[in-house]
């Protein structure tokens, strides 16, 4: 593990903006957040309990959803779904348009860890796994509705559930 | 919004100049292809060890902000990183808009 300066990525770190600023030449610039976490911190909830007697949610963004529930759509879709943490592979689908979702359908613990932090609760590693666990569909391009609709669900969830910690993994 | 409401949290991520960008209050980094943020497909060991290293690395960040690069090698698939998301890799549509999945 390695910890750096802040504005030093890795070495082999892929330049993500660069290469979509390319990609879509043809499209007007989009326009990237800027945040100088130096200058304006963002805010800071310290976290008071060790690992072990965490309660954690998971909230992925990677469009998985279980066979029964509607799948996700691609036009600013900000629908949620709860995905029992005892779902098995063969109860879970993905739909998302912004990645290659073919290892994610062989194996939705790509980007929906279920099992691996089920055997961490299991083992004592970390205090428990808030059930269900929150799945979206990330590919939203208005940030106003991420903000006026989607982060509000969240907070709710996360505070109806009682969390110590959200845990969020994008694809 | 979560964490000025009280509530921690930890992102992961696998792109570390747009997290960089966003300036999270705790971020960890994995070294990842697209579409694969905690771990390759089957390899639930991988998985977990991921997971891990996160969440631990994660709760030990003091310094609101910081990225920590986990560290954790991606062996499989050698030259994904230059495909990811490369406009050479991408087909495109005749207006030059490149093709969704």
């Amino acid at each position: 593990m390695n910890r750096r300066q802040q504005s030093e990525p890795p070495d082999l770190a892929v330049g993500y903006m660069e290469r979509t600023r390319k990609l879509y030449s043809s499209q007007p610039a989009y326009r990237w957040a800027s945040f100088d976490p130096e200058s304006e911190p963002p805010p800071f909830t310290p976290i008071a309990k060790p690992l072990s007697s965490l309660r954690i949610a998971l909230i992925a963004s990677g469009g998985v959803y279980r066979k029964e529930q509607e799948p996700f759509h691609f036009r600013n879709d900000t629908s949620q779904r709860e995905i029992a943490i005892d779902s098995e592979i063969a109860d879970l689908r993905v739909s998302h348009f912004g990645y290659d979702i073919k290892d994610a359908q062989l194996d939705p613990g790509c980007v929906l860890p279920l099992r691996a932090l089920r055997e961490l609760a299991a083992e004592g590693v970390i205090g428990s796994l808030v059930d269900p666990a929150l799945s979206f569909m990330g590919g939203i391009y208005s940030t106003r509705l991420v903000g006026e609709e989607v982060a509000p669900r969240f907070l709710d969830f996360v505070l109806r559930q009682q969390a110590d910690l959200a845990y969020l993994v994008p694809a | 919004m979560l964490e000025a409401a009280g509530i921690p949290t930890l992102i992961m991520t696998s792109a570390w100049d747009i997290t960089r960008a966003l300036g999270p209050p705790r971020a960890a980094f994995l070294h990842a292809p697209p579409g694969h943020q905690t771990g390759p497909p089957g390899d639930l060991l991988a998985q977990r060890e991921i997971v891990q290293a996160a969440l631990e690395a994660g709760i030990s960040i003091e310094k609101p902000g910081e990225i920590v690069d986990l560290g954790i090698a991606w062996p499989r698939d050698p030259g994904w990183e230059e495909r990811a998301y490369a406009a050479e890799h991408v087909e495109t549509d005749p207006g030059g808009k490149p093709k969704r999945n």
